[in-house]
This record gives structure tokens, sequence and C-alpha cells, in this order.
């Protein structure tokens, strides 16, 4: 816990005098499509600009990949001694890989066939950096190799460990020899995630969680993703769970046509503004619940949001999203990372 | 033979007959190539191992020589593999059994299928061996044994099992990775036999340890290590697959097979610190490696694990179960006890946590958590921790206030007696590092394992408005209880430490009980508050007069001004000490002197009518409501006999005190 | 091919049910009196019918009907959707008295489209059809069945398993039995056979009517210790009766899914002053899903979670009570299950939902159409309503003289329950309202109220015929002009 030393350009509120931004649960204001966030106390707008614009890459072209595909979350405190060297990653590969064995022949899971893993391949991922100074992200696929035969090995598991767009007060406190990369996309069987997940913990001393977005995070989602520019027709949607309580009805789910969604949104958030405010995120989800509220007399906003679904991006709170174009995958990812990021109380 | 032997068993023929003694004497005295056919005898013998086995298991003697009969090649290969499988232990198995056994699989006597079944036998009741060096020390022997196809698998597996660091040699790898190309797997084939050991174990009664059976076979164990909160002391794969073992100058240790202190301090050179650093929650070796380690980034490692992982548990997503999240505290709190410091991140997650607490999920933890709070300004410590305490203070049971209080205590004392001293070290500390003074600079604090940047602030503001804060809790508190005896207690202990700030713990400052609190303690209907506040009142004493007579010269600029501070309240203190002792020793209660305080409210007229004598000695020593009775049981023995004591006649003066 | 059939349709019964196949299998039910089914294992009781199976005739009917005994046990496991036969009135229609002839009648419309064999059976006054269709290149396929459930005399069918390539044969040939004159999607489905029914056939007494009728819900009544009072129970008294009122007390039938398609304007420019003026219509869809989506939303005002007094739809499907001026709506309102010729205090027709969509189109604020309707009786029998083809859009719009003053009546009730709806009687709103209401083509009719929007209105009509087919029809409640947003 760093406690910095009184620095007169700091606005300090009476009520919160520390200036971390530690205690704050929730930012008060988030960059679109910037570098960082702010995630002062203070109520104003004040915002620590790094516009750099999203530039296209070639290296998009490989975030198909990326799309198209639902992926669990997972959060990872920092690695312990990682390193992105070409000559580490093969160890790691070749480690991951005895590790492998070892479980399988310990033969206490019940691992069909054709989801078993025997070989691991460590990569790196180029282009899912905001800036220069997050770490690069990795991808770690685990692939069956044919018995017999030389066919290719076939991918049966990928992951990929990244940090989009983490703020800079954020990448200095992680200094060597730790890597920050708090976000683990995974997609495969559950006992491959697992032995993944124990042979990281125990190789690099992180923890890793499958990430849960509570309903502010998932309206800032929803709000956010809205407001970016898509061709798509798919509509925005807003799924609520009923309480249990309520016994038969299990879930409410909002549709609404992206183009009306995007009027909306732009009546409340003016397009040439780069930064998004918390109060216009609850105003856009306060005007929709209204709006449902006129219909049908329920109040919606007792209720928990569970899932959302924009053109670009759906979001589910148990950790699961699918992005759906490969421009926005830079965006997407890095409100997922901020969002993260915010859960953890050291960083 | 088998079904001739259950003819047997039906027609009710000898079976129980023969005792477990006589049938192994029997199977250890043939000699050579016994009759089989026919051979009643013979039948008993296994048939009475057979039962004993199933039912209660062998005792150890009697599977040594068991093994012995069953691989000597006296008999044929069926009645030793029956031997063999009806080897079930009662309790432990002896390793000179196992010895045995191997010793005999190297003269090749035994048939490869016996040899086998040997192997088999040893890798089921592997967690039954009464020791494993010698199993260890015949490692060699046993990787030979490799080269037989028939005994290949199952040696791999004893040899899984087996294997230690040590053993793991570059030629026998390369075997290994030659060998590898052929096994796939180790499959479980003899659950049957394994059933029936379980059995065996289960049914008896164990007090020692429980042996478990199965191994690391038991899917529960698996769920166990995937549920445990805490890691335990493992070493990472990074060494093992280098190349060759490292050729250090040292070979390090790994931190698995320290057990003891000695072995700590004996190998403390050499220590390869686990993969996992979070294992410190419950190794109290490491905590002691963790006390003095010079590398910054091993506490950074557990603060990153402990951040994540309360996060998880708490505030992310907290469990039904709360046996795991209530682990994690316990040994937190056994960690923060042992290093007499908090860890910032374990600081920070309060902070967070108090703020969407229920006030009653894991409080004795989270209460004990915040007694070892580090000093901060005190505007960050009643914003971030005292405000929602205060919240549940107001509205909870008395049992809670309590613990509240004395919770409240225990901050207060750790503060004064700790971080008072771990903040202004410090300070310096910093203060010289900022100013880049490299000799008055160590690379580490030597205060605090978990190091971090503290603001500039005076701490002694910091406890005065604290003891402020509490007094005010404790005002309202006692009216809302209307004074219950264990608010009381509670409260008179905060007031024992308070009491003490100067003389124990050389703080400048000394602070006064609430007035409230003293009256309620005067006029209260219980001795032990009052005696125990007079007994402050003493303490106060004492810690003034020092304060007095202290140099006055050697103190800083701040402190002098709190020691002025101080002294000003000697006046409040003495309206104090004159109401008691008017109140107690004099008989002057409810009197118009110039010092009364909470005589006050009452004017001469309303006392007009009121004999005096009685308003006045009312809280006198004999009639004070609490010592009314105590009075009355000391009387009794110097009463002679008396019916009715005429208390006129005792007067209270010193010399009479000065007697008893 | 017949014996793996056999066997795997035997196979998915449970132990447990074996007396009731026991006795309920007409075809081997001879055989069978002799078995005794203690301890029996489904492997032995799966051989077992295997051998007597073995001398059968005609195996495929008594696998027809070991089927169908089947499915009447656990309808639950599959999808039914109900589709309404539009039948002509005039004509022998019905004269299929019996299963016999029905079955021979509909074998032979089928036979003449499809390889299929069919099968009806009738059971607790249920005709249950199955026709199993055999693929015509995979001789050794399992054949694709279609299961239909016919209510004698009425109008519905409920099908499941119906596959698009079969679909038009199947559906001629019923309709054909039926002496129908086409066949139309009723936009309701469901997994509790039971339930649709019921809210099918018994479409009038849906409701507080529902009292009377079906099983009553088990009152939980709420015991506090002595010295806990309820202050508000007066409150929750009222809020109990009003719900009673409209939901009824007895237990509501079963539907897994009801969706809203919503037109209207954007209500919540309360938040959004941006958007207040707008005339765009906000479209929007609302699912609420569950196993019992209705008692789900009858105790959601219990819950706390909905607001009194509660919309109609909710209850009963607003858009049926709209049908109490019939004139006034678009046809394609009635798709939905419409009840009336019920009493203005009773609740009303449930609404049950469609497997896609009810449309709607919001305009109205649930009190007064209450006031509205204690005013105004529910005037035409169900009957006069002509079934509608959901998916066509173009309808005659039925125009009325009545509409204008109904609809001038509620403004005015309107305004007085409501003060703020005042200045909304405003032309400038009224001009707005057929924008919003673009996309229906029954507007034309709704424009009593002012007659000069009538041309407005007509003209926006005209204006998307091209919509997609399925984006509802939205029913206007009229009279939407004076409510506009706002409140």
């Amino acid at each position: 816990m760093s406690v910095k030393l009184k620095s007169p350009s700091v606005q300090r509120t009476s009520r919160t005098p520390w200036r971390s931004k530690r205690f704050t649960r929730t930012p008060i204001t988030r960059s679109l499509g910037s570098v960082s966030y702010t995630g002062v106390s203070t109520r104003s707008r004040s915002v620590r600009n790094r516009r750099s614009s999203i530039e296209r890459t070639p290296e998009e072209k490989s975030f198909n990949g990326l799309v198209l595909k639902t992926w669990h979350v997972y959060r990872l405190s920092p690695l312990y001694k990682f390193s992105h060297e070409t000559s580490a990653l093969r160890n790691y590969s070749r480690m991951l890989s005895g590790h492998l064995e070892a479980e399988y022949n310990v033969g206490m899971a019940v691992i069909t066939e054709n989801e078993k893993a025997n070989m691991a391949v460590f990569s790196i991922v180029r282009g899912l950096q905001k800036s220069g100074r997050e770490p690069e992200a990795i991808q770690i696929e685990l692939k069956q190799k044919p018995i017999r035969g030389d066919a290719e090995a076939r991918t049966v598991y990928t992951a990929i460990l990244c940090c989009v767009g983490a703020s800079d007060d954020v990448l200095e406190k992680v200094k060597q020899p730790f890597v920050l990369l708090p976000l683990m996309l995974s997609k495969g069987p559950v006992m491959l995630n697992r032995y993944l997940t124990s042979w990281l913990e125990c190789q690099f001393d992180c923890s890793v969680h499958a990430a849960h977005f509570s309903p502010l995070s998932l309206s800032w989602m929803v709000a956010i993703w809205v407001g970016s520019e898509a061709e798509s027709t798919k509509p925005v949607m807003l799924k609520y769970k009923v309480p249990s309580e309520v016994e038969g009805l299990d879930h409410i789910t909002l549709n609404i046509n992206s183009k009306d969604c995007k009027v909306l949104w732009d009546c409340i958030h003016s397009t040439e503004d780069k930064t998004c405010h918390k109060k216009e995120v609850v105003t856009f989800v306060q005007a929709l619940e209204a709006h449902f509220y006129h219909h049908f007399q329920i109040n919606i906003s007792a209720m928990p949001l569970c899932m959302i679904g924009t053109p670009i991006a759906v979001a589910e709170s148990d950790g699961k999203i699918k992005i759906f174009t490969p421009e926005h995958v830079h965006q997407i990812l890095g409100l997922v990372t901020e969002v993260i990021l915010e859960t953890s109380i050291e960083l | 033979m088998t079904s001739k032997a259950k003819k047997r068993k039906s027609d009710g023929a000898v079976v129980n007959d023969v005792t477990l003694a006589e049938a192994v004497q029997y199977l250890t005295s043939c000699k050579s190539r016994p009759k089989i056919q026919g051979n009643v005898e013979l039948q008993n013998s296994l048939n009475k191992i057979d039962c004993v086995a199933t039912e209660t298991g062998l005792p150890a003697e009697d599977i040594t020589t068991l093994v012995s009969v069953a691989a000597n090649g006296t008999f044929p290969e069926a009645i030793c593999s029956r031997l063999i499988r009806n080897l079930i232990p009662a309790t432990v198995v002896p390793s000179e059994a196992v010895i045995r056994a191997i010793s005999w699989m190297s003269t090749n006597i035994p048939s490869s299928k016996i040899q086998g079944l040997l192997v088999r036998w040893i890798i089921l009741i592997y967690n039954m061996l009464d020791t494993l060096n010698d199993l260890h020390a015949l490692y060699g022997v046993l990787f030979y044994f490799l080269e037989n196809e028939v005994m290949c698998r199952s040696v791999c597996h004893l040899l899984y099992l087996l294997t230690r660091k040590e053993d793991v040699k570059l030629f026998r790898v390369r075997l290994l990775v030659r060998l590898q190309k052929r096994l796939v797997f180790f499959p479980q084939r003899d659950r049957v036999w394994l059933a029936r050991i379980k059995a065996v174990a289960d049914r008896q009664i164990v007090e020692g340890p429980v042996i478990d059976v199965t191994g690391r076979y038991t899917s529960e164990q698996a769920k166990r290590l995937k549920r445990d909160v805490i890691p335990s002391v493992q070493s990472t794969a990074v060494t093992t697959l280098s190349s060759d073992l490292p050729k250090s100058f040292g070979q390090s240790v790994p931190f698995s097979e320290i057990t003891s202190f000695q072995l700590l301090l004996q190998n403390f050179d050499r220590l390869e610190l686990p993969c996992q650093m979070a294992a410190a929650l419950k190794n109290r070796n490491l905590q002691h490696v963790l006390l003095c380690y010079p590398d910054p980034s091993i506490p950074m490692r557990l603060s990153y694990w402990l951040d994540h992982v309360l996060c998880e548990e708490f505030l992310v997503n907290p469990s039904k179960d709360p046996s795991r999240a209530e682990e994690l505290l316990q040994n937190l709190i056994t960690f923060t006890e042992f290093l007499k410091e908090s860890v910032p991140v374990c600081e920070n997650f309060l902070v967070k946590y108090l703020h969407v607490w229920n006030g009653v999920d894991f409080r004795p933890s989270v209460l004990k958590l915040i007694t070892r709070f580090r000093l901060h300004p005190f505007k960050v410590l009643s914003d971030l921790v005292l405000e929602p305490l205060r919240k549940l203070f107001l509205c909870s049971s008395v049992y809670c206030k309590c613990q509240l209080l004395i919770m409240f205590t225990q901050l207060l004392y750790n503060l004064v007696t700790v971080e008072l001293l771990r903040y202004r070290i410090c300070c310096k500390w910093q203060q010289g590092k900022n100013n880049l003074e490299i000799s008055s600079v160590d690379d580490s604090n030597n205060v605090c394992v978990f190091t971090e940047e503290v603001e500039e602030f005076n701490p002694e503001e910091t406890i005065s408005q604290y003891v402020e804060y509490v007094g005010n809790l404790i005002e309202v508190g006692l009216l809302i209880e209307q004074d219950s005896p264990l608010l009381m207690h509670c409260i008179l202990n905060f007031y024992e430490v308070l009491s003490d700030l100067h003389l124990e713990h050389s703080m400048m400052l000394i602070i006064l009980p609430r007035p409230s609190v003293v009256y309620t303690s005067l006029f209260s209907n219980s001795a032990t508050s009052l005696s125990r506040m007079c007994h402050i009142f003493c303490r106060y004493r004492e810690n003034f007069l020092s304060m007095k007579n202290v140099e006055v010269t050697s103190l800083s600029a701040c402190d002098q001004q709190y020691r002025i501070m101080s002294l000003k309240r000697i006046k409040q203190f003495n309206m104090f000490i004159m109401d008691y002792s008017n109140s107690l020793w004099r008989r002057l209660a409810f009197c118009d002197t110039e010092k009364r305080t909470i005589f006050q409210m009452l004017s001469e007229t309303d006392l007009e009518n009121v004999d005096s004598n009685l308003y006045r000695q009312c809280f006198s020593l004999y009639r004070h409501p609490a010592l009314v009775g105590y009075f009355v049981s000391y009387l009794k023995p110097h009463s002679n006999g008396e019916r009715r004591l005429i208390l006129s006649s005792f007067k209270a003066s010193s010399g009479y005190v000065k007697q008893n | 091919m017949d014996a793996t059939l056999l066997k795997s349709i035997l196979r998915r019964f449970k132990i447990a049910d074996y007396p009731y196949i026991i006795e309920n299998w007409k075809s081997l039910s001879k055989e069978f009196s002799d078995v005794n089914l203690k301890h029996v294992k489904k492997a032995d009781f799966v051989d077992m019918v295997m051998k007597k199976f073995k001398h059968k005739s005609n195996p495929a009917l008594a696998i027809a009907e070991l089927d169908i005994l089947y499915l009447q046990k656990y309808s639950n496991r599959k999808l039914w959707k109900v589709l309404t036969v539009d039948v002509i009135p005039e004509g022998d229609s019905n004269n299929l008295s019996t299963v016999a002839e029905f079955e021979n009648r509909l074998r032979k419309e089928v036979r003449s489209y499809l390889n299929a064999q069919v099968r009806c059976i009738e059971h607790q006054n249920t005709y249950w059809i199955r026709i199993a269709v055999k693929d015509a290149k995979n001789d050794w396929a399992l054949p694709s069945v279609v299961y239909i459930t016919h209510v004698p005399n009425t109008n519905y069918l409920m099908v499941t398993g119906l596959k698009a390539t079969h679909k038009d044969y199947v559906l001629q040939s019923l309709v054909t039995v039926l002496n129908g004159h086409r066949v139309v999607d009723s936009h309701l489905s469901g997994r509790c056979l039971v339930s649709l029914m019921r809210l099918v056939l018994n479409k009038h007494s849906q409701g507080a009517s529902l009292s009377f009728g079906g099983s009553p819900r088990p009152v939980i009544e709420e015991t506090l210790p002595e010295n806990v009072y309820n202050e508000n129970h007066i409150e929750k008294r009222n809020r109990d009766n009003f719900v009673a009122e409209n939901y009824g007390l007895a237990k509501l039938p079963r539907l897994e899914k009801i969706v809203y398609k919503l037109d209207t304007t954007f209500k919540g420019s309360s938040h959004v002053p941006g958007m207040a003026g707008s005339d765009r219509p906000f479209h929007c869809q609302v699912k609420f899903e569950g196993p019992s989506v209705l008692e789900g939303l009858r105790s959601l005002t219990a819950a706390g979670l909905a607001a009194l007094p509660m919309k109609e739809h909710l209850a009963q499907d607003r858009n049926t009570t709209h049908n109490t001026d019939n004139t006034d709506y678009d046809k394609s309102e009635r798709d939905i299950a419409l009840p009336s010729g019920v009493a203005p205090n009773a609740a009303f027709a449930y609404y049950v939902d469609m497997f896609v969509v009810i449309p709607m189109v919001w305009t109205l604020i649930g009190e007064l159409w209450q006031s509205y309707k204690q005013s105004k009786t529910i005037s035409k029998p169900y009957s006069d309503i002509p079934a509608i083809d959901v998916l066509d859009d173009k309808k005659q719009p039925r125009r009325g003289d009545k509409p204008s003053k109904l609809k001038r009546r509620r403004a005015d009730r309107r305004i007085l329950k409501n003060g703020t709806t005042k200045q909304k009687l405003d032309g400038v709103d009224n001009k707005q309202k057929p924008k919003s209401r673009r996309k229906k083509s029954d507007t034309s009719r709704e424009d009593g109220q002012k007659s000069g929007n009538a041309d407005a209105k007509q003209t926006s009509t005209s204006d998307h015929k091209d919509d997609d087919s399925d984006t509802s029809k939205r029913g206007e409640i009229n009279s939407g002009s004076t409510l506009k947003t706002g409140d």
C-alpha cells in the first residue's frame, strides 16, 4: 500500500483525503479508446489524456482467431519471473507438456480421448497492446498430436494472457521481476483449463480466478460499446436475472434495436467527448429501465444485470465474452482489463 | 483347488480349527515341493489365512514370514499368488517384508508372474509401510527390474511413487525416455484387491494417524487439493528439468524438506524457496524466512497472491461455504500475530470489505485483523475504518459492543507499543533514503517486512483523536445499554490501557476518562467497576507525577506542547478525585464545596428538608449500594453477636483505615 | 428397423412406468397379463417385450401406440405449437364422429403426399395423432415423427416435431380432414400440453374466474410471532385482491416464454430530455423466461418488484381487452387469444404468449383502461372474430363510427384521471402520433379522433407494406394520440 506524500496539485475532498484510487469503488470516468483511464475520486472530469489513436495494424487480421468465439475470462495476479524470451517460452512449453503428461498419469480426471492434449505451445501474440509499455500478450495452445501419421497437431485448448490498456501508474507499480498480464481468455475443456491454471500458479506464483462482472461493470460495457460505430444489426440486449423469491420467472430480457439505442446514447453522450462519465452510463441504463417500467410497471432496476449484448460484443456476468468484429478488439479487451484491474486491491 | 476348498467349507469341514499361528507355522515348515492334491493341512492353512486376511488383516510379523514363503518357490505359482493376494495388513507393513520381497525377486527364483504380483502388492500397500527409507535405498535395484517386460509397468508405477529428486540421474532419465515410447499410463488394475485392503483398513479402529490406503488416487483428495485455500509447500519443476542438476557450490535444499527449525538453521544459506510464497501463511519455518530474507520480491509475491485471493473469497465471489474464508482469515491472523505487523494488502482489503460488510460474518476474525492496523493520519483511519465500525457499534447488541471495545483496546495497545515505534523508524529511514544519505541507509527497513511509504503526520495527534472518538462511542454505548456491567468491564479495560500511556509507553500524553464513565462507576451497583476506577485514578496519579518531573529540555517542541496540554488536565482530575473522596471517604456527598462537579445540579434549596446526615453518607464506604454487601460481610465476624450494627460508631478516620 | 425403433422407445421409459405400459398398450396387453413386474430390470423387460413382439403381425401400429403412450406420459419433453384451423363454418364439418374414421381419412390424405404411417388414438377426449414419415432416400433411417394433439370439435391442433420438409403436406392433410380453410400459427407454444390446452380452450375463463375453476393455489398464511405487527396489512390485502382480480387465485397454466414487441416512442425521456420530443419509435422486444412465467408475473407484486396497478396486458393480455371494441382494432391484434364476454371487473383473458411475438404498441396506461372498462361492457363474443393469418400484413381494417366516440370518451376520461395529459390534447401531438405508429397498417382506422390526421395516417400506413412480415403487428389502442410520451 503506498501512500503518496502530499502533492499540492492534487485535489482532495474532505471525505476522502487520500488520493489513492484504491478506495474508490468504481471509477467516475473512463476514457473511450485511449490508453489510460482516470480513476480519481474527484468529481470533476479531469482526465489524464493520452489519446493515442488506435492504429489499424496488420496484426489485426490475426484477431480473427479472437472473434466469434466465446471466451471465458480469468483474472491473474502479476506473474513472477515470467520471461518473454523465445528460449524461455520454449522451456515453458516443454514444462507444461510434461506437467500435462504427469496429470494424465495420475489419472484422476475423466477425460475423453479427443480432449486430451499432449503438447503445449507458447507464442507471443502481437498487436494486443495499446501502448508500448504493456507486456506483450502470450498465447498458450494445448494441442493433441495424433499418435500415428504426420497429421497436424490439433488444437484442443487455447488461452491468451494479455494486458490491454492498463493505466500508467499501475504499470509503474508492477516492476521486475513481476509481469502484469491480468487478463486471461480461455477456451476449451474444463480439465485442461484446470491443469493449466494449476501449473501457472505453481510456476509463476500467481493466483488465477474466474472473473465476475458486476452489474455496474456490465452497464459500463453496454454503454461504451453501444457508442462505438458498428454496422451490425444485432440488437442491444440487457438480460436481468429475476430474484429467486419470484418463482416461475427466471430472466427478463430487453432486446433493443441497435440504431435506436445509438440515438439514445448520442443524446446522453456527445460524440466528440472522449471520456465517458459514470453519470452517463447510469442515465442510459435508467432510461431504458424507465421505458420498460412505463409499459410493464415492473421495477427491473431492482434486478441484477446478468448478461449484456451489443452489436460488437456480448458479455455475461459469470465471465464470458464474445467479440464480433476484429476492429473493436482493443476497445473491448481494454475495458475488460480495466474492469478486472479494478477488482484488485494492490494495483 | 478353489472349488474343492469351497466344497470343504460347505461340508462344514475344518476351516476354523487351525489358528493363524499354526497355519503360518505349517507353511514355513514345508521345505521342498509338498503334495498339493488332497493336502488337508495345506488347504486349511490357506483358508485360514484367507479368512483372517479378509476380516482383520494379518499382523506384521506374519506378513514378513508369508512373503518369504510365497517368494521362495516352495509352492507352485497358484498357491503363491493366492498367498500374496492375501497379504492384507492389519495395521502396518514392516519394511522388512518389502526388503525380503525384493531380495527374493532379485534371486529370480519366483516366476515373473509372482514377481509382478509382489510389485503390485508393494504398490498397493505403499502407504502402509512403516518406513520408506529402506525402499528408497533399494531404488537402484528396483530400477533394474524395468527390463522385465511383464513387470515393467508395475515397476514404473512403484518408481513413480518412490522417486525423489536425488534419484533422478541422467542415465535413468535416458532409460525412461526410451521406455516412454512403449508405455502410456498406469492403469488402476487391481481394483478388487485394493477394495479388499481398503475394507480391512476401514474396519480397524485406528487411534493414530489415519492410514490413507488408497494413497493419491482418491478423487476426494483431488478435490481437497483443489479446494485448499492456502497452497502447500512445493517446489517448482524449473530446476529438475534443466539439463543436469545444478552443480552450484552448494546444493540447494528444497523447502519441502525443511521440517524443523534446526534444519532451517542448518540450511539457511542453501534454501530453495517454494514456488508459491503463499504457503508461508501456514508454514512457521517459512515465516521465519520471510522475516529475514533480503529479497524484497518475496513479500510482494505474498502480497499479490493475498490481494487476489482475498478479493475472490470475500468481495467478488463469496461462496456459501464460509469455511474456506474462515480458514484463510485464521491463517492470516496467526501470520500477522507472528510478524507483529499487518500486511498492507490486508489493510486495504479490510477497508474495502468493511464498507460492504454486514457486521456478522467472520466478526471475530475481522476485528482481530483490524487490531493490527498501522498508524495512519486520523482522518484516514476514521473515514475508512472507524466509520463503519461506529455504525456497527451503535446498532448492535451489547455483546457486539463489547467485542468492538475489546478490539479498540487492543488496537490502542498495538498502536502505542508497536506501531508508533515502527512509524518513527520508517519515517527516519524514508527521510534518509530521500536525502540519499548513504551512510544511514540500509537496503531494507529493519522494522517492517512489508515496507511501504509513510505519510508524515503527527502520531500523537492521531492517538489522541482516536481516544476521543472511542470515548464518544463509549458514552453513547453506556446510554444505550443502560450501564450494562459487561460493557463497563470492557470500558474499564480500555481506560486501564489509557491510563498508562505515559509511564509504560513513554508518550507525552495523558487523556482522562470521560466524566460520564467516571461517575457511572461512582454510582454503580457493581463494586468491581468502582474499585477498578479507583485503581485507574491511582495510575493516573502516578503518570501525572512522573510527567511533572520530566526533564523539559530533553523533549521536542511537539512533545513539550503535549506535556503542557496533559498537565492542564490535572484540574479535572482533581475534581474527579474530590468527588470520589467526598462521596466515599469524607461523607460529604452532595456537599456544597467549590470543587463539586457532579453534585452541582442540586441546589441547596432542594436539600433543605432532607436530613443532611442521611444524604451525605449515602455514598460512603459503608453505605454505598455497591459496597454495602461487602461491608456487612466484613462486619459479621466482628459484630460480637450484636444484632444491630450501629454504623455511627464507625468513624471512617484515616487511622481506622490504616488498621485494616 | 422396427425392432430397433421399438427398443429405443422402450428404453426411454423408466422402470416405474412399466405397469402403465402394460395397462395401456392395447396391442400387446393380452400377453402381458402374466408378467411379474417386481424387481424387473430394464434389459429384462425389453427382452421380454421383444420376444412377444416377434410374433406380431402388424408391428408398425403397435410401435405407434407405444410411442403415443410415451408421449402421453412425457409430453413435457417436447415443445408443442398451437395451430388454429380456420374452419369453414358451413359444410359438414366434423362428421368424423369416431377416431377410426378420422384416422382413415387422415391416412388417406397423408398417404397421397407422403410415405407415412398414421395412427390415431383417443385418450381422455383428445385425439393423439402420430405421423411417421419415412425418409425417401434412406430406408433404414428412423422415420421423422410428427405428433399432433387435437381436441375434437375445436379448431386447435397442438403439433410437435414438424419438419419444414413435411410441413405443408401434413398441415394440408389435416386441414382437409377437418374441413378447414387454412391453418394459422397461433403464436403459442410451450412444453406443458395441459397448460396450452387450458389456455386455448378455456379462453373465457381465465383470470378472476379461475378462482372458481382449476386447482386453487395453496394460500400461504404468514404467521408472525406475537410481538410483530404488520403495519401495512391493509395495503397488502388490497394488493392481494388486485392481483386476485387480475390473475385469479388458481394455479396458472405453465408457459415458458412470453415475448412482447414494443414499437412505441421512447418513454424514458424524464431521464434523457434529449429524447423527449422525438417521435421516432423505439423498437424493442421484451422476453420473460422461466419455468412458469405467468406464475412469476403474478408473484412479482408480492415480491415488491412490480407496482400496482399492473399493466393489463401482463395479466391478460391487454390487447385482448381491447377487443372489446373489436371494431377499433386491427385484425392483427386478434391473433392473441382474446377473451370477451367477460365481466368488466373480472380480469381478462390470458394472453398467452406466442412463441414469437405478441404484437403491441403501447400508448395506453393501465388505469385509464380499467376505468374505461368499468364503464363499458365487453360486447362481442369471441366466436365472431375470424382467425387471422398472422403473417399476412394486408388486413382489411374494419371501420366503424363508434371508435371515434369511444376514443374521445376515453380521452376525456384519461384527462380526468391523469391531469398531466391535459396538455397532450393539442393537435401537435396528434400530428406527431402517426409517425410513431408508422408501421402499423391499421392506423387508418385509428384516426377517428382527429379527422385531419386521417390522411396523414393513411399515407403513412402505405409506407410500410414492406415491413418484415414478422415484425409484429401492433395493436393500437388508439387514443394513443393523447397519451404520447411522458405519461
